[in-house]
């Protein structure tokens, strides 16, 4: 489904992508862990266009995307949250899920014009949908920046799903997150998000990790450590050892 | 009403336009600090399609508003590259390069013995439309308003369609409206053309309203006010800039004993309010709280 091949991202002498050679099949929940500046969100930034790789190639169900804009690439259904939370903070719940909606508006100009969140249509029920799957819809009408942090995440997944795309990058969607926000969170993962779609997911948290992921791809320093089912992975002498070289960090 | 009220009220109006297209812009998150270029070289094109070439005026206020729009789009295809401060700094040296132009520019043609067009330095005498076809300044101030009550609906329109909500992700969030499958830089140019169009409407009028033009007026002044009406006012609704031009020109103007202090009045508001109210008085989060309490009542009465 995707394709990475020899990717790199170098920021001046820094590699913080090291020829990275990584296929995402579809269907799989795919967990992306490494430490902290291990290169996790460059290569996701890479893959969705934030800035184009400095070399090697990326491809999506067969087309070549190396080096497409953002907006090309998320309109192929790449999707993706992010780790620090992006939401529009003035607008409300309803209209920031409604929002991801708008490059799908076919007819132009005129379309989306004509377009308004009050009719009752297609597009406004799936909004309501959404915001129902994941428990927002009696906050359909405040403010996204009233929202405390668990629900802003949960709003994050419901705009990413609401175009059904077939692959779905959540970058950290537990941080921050108490161990029973995170089981919340991994559920509706593991429910909502994974069925009927392929999904990336970069996390920190095992208790995430362990409960959702089919396969693990571990990065370090920009490279790829290691790669497999998450039991094997996990067990893996180098993989505990980029943790710090410590035991308890993968048993937190 | 006598004349001065109307003049008051007319003037109002006008820069009412240029207001609303300083805040279409503000709304993309750019700040442009050049509106009064297209509001100028629209009442030049404007004057010069009625008095020149005999044209009908809503002939000469189109001819304004496109020229300004395409100008408009041109420039923003040149420096939608840039982005913030930079963006800012390119629209006020256009701006400037094109009033430096009008300065220069002598185009006259005869129009019934008399040489009619731009002089340079001694602008554009004789746009003399209103006269000519008897027009009382209450009719023009009609004609005024009615464009602006026409401009004003179509951009509450825009708002509350998918088209506004387009226009605020830009402003808000960049990078998540990339992410979300917007071509950023395509709905940027469009929100750059058409602020250029409703200045160019303005523009038009104005050049009508006072015969006569000269590049002087469109300095960098007007840019400013065009700014800061937004920004006082509030960039949560298309009635927020309007709400500035009526505190500056009409309120301030109305009292006369600050009659030679209104720029250290008007300069003082727009700091007190960009420390307590940053995004104006009708912010985002103000009119979705008017919003609510109106639409509450709707339900209370159905």
């Amino acid at each position: 489904m995707l394709a990475l091949r020899e990717v790199e991202k170098r920021f001046g002498a820094l590699a913080a992508l090291d020829r990275i050679d990584l296929e995402v099949t579809d269907g799989e929940v795919l967990g992306l862990i490494g430490p902290n500046g291990s290169g996790k969100t460059t290569l996701l930034n890479t893959v969705t266009g934030v800035y184009p790789p400095s070399g090697g190639r990326i491809s999506f169900q067969g087309t070549d995307i190396t080096g497409w804009k953002g907006h090309r690439i998320a309109r192929l259904g790449i999707v993706r949250t992010f780790q620090n939370i992006r939401l529009f903070p003035t607008m409300t719940v309803f209209q920031n899920v409604w929002a991801s909606q708008h490059s799908r508006v076919s007819g132009g100009l005129l379309a989306l014009l004509r377009s308004r969140p009050s009719r009752r249509c297609g597009d406004t029920r799936r909004v309501e949908e959404m915001l129902e799957l994941v428990g927002l819809l009696k906050d359909r009408e405040v403010l996204a920046k009233h929202l405390p942090l668990p629900a802003r995440r949960r709003l994050e997944v419901a705009r990413a799903l609401t175009i059904d795309p077939p692959l779905v990058f959540l970058d950290e969607p537990a941080g921050g997150m108490t161990p029973a926000e995170t089981a919340d969170m991994a559920r509706l993962i593991h429910e909502v998000v994974a069925p009927n779609r392929t999904c990336v997911v970069i996390e920190h948290k095992m208790a995430l990790i362990a409960g959702v992921c089919t396969r693990l791809c571990v990065l370090d320093f920009g490279r790829k450590i290691a790669e497999g089912l998450p039991g094997d992975v996990l067990a893996d002498a180098n993989v505990r050892e980029a943790y710090l070289g410590t035991d308890d960090a993968l048993d937190a | 009403m006598d004349d001065y009220v109307i003049t008051v009220l007319s003037n109002i109006g006008m820069i009412s336009f240029i207001a609303l297209s300083a805040y279409l812009l503000l709304l993309t998150g750019e700040i442009s600090f050049g509106q009064q270029a297209y509001f100028g070289l629209s009442a030049y094109a404007a004057g010069a399609a009625t008095a020149m070439f005999q044209m009908p005026i809503w002939a000469g206020i189109l001819v304004g508003a496109c020229a300004a729009g395409i100008i408009a789009m041109v420039v923003g295809a040149l420096t939608l590259q840039l982005s913030g401060l930079y963006f800012s700094v390119a629209t006020l040296a256009f701006a400037e390069m094109a009033r430096l132009i009008l300065l220069i520019v002598e185009i006259q043609v005869e129009v019934d013995g008399e040489m009619v067009g731009p002089e340079g330095a001694n602008g554009f005498h004789g746009i003399r439309w209103m006269f000519e076809r008897d027009i009382s300044l209450t009719e023009f101030m009609l004609l005024i308003y009615g464009l602006l009550a026409l401009t004003l609906i179509s951009l509450l329109l825009v708002e509350r369609s998918r088209l506004g909500s387009v226009l605020r992700m830009l402003g808000s969030d960049d990078l998540l409206a990339e992410m979300q499958g917007l071509n950023t830089v395509r709905y940027r140019i469009l929100a750059v053309g058409a602020a250029g169009v409703i200045a160019g409407v303005g523009g038009a009028l104005y050049a009508h309203f006072t015969t006569y033009v000269e590049p002087q007026f469109f300095n960098v002044m007007l840019g400013v006010h065009a700014l800061a009406y937004g920004l006082i006012g509030g960039l949560g609704t298309a009635f927020g800039p309007l709400i500035g031009v009526a505190i500056d020109v009409g309120f301030l103007e109305a009292i006369r004993f600050i009659q030679g202090y209104r720029m250290i009045v008007f300069g003082g508001l727009v700091a007190i309010l960009l420390i307590f109210m940053p995004r104006g008085i009708l912010d985002e989060e103000r009119v979705h709280r008017l919003k609510a309490v109106f639409s509450r009542r709707n339900h209370a009465r159905a």
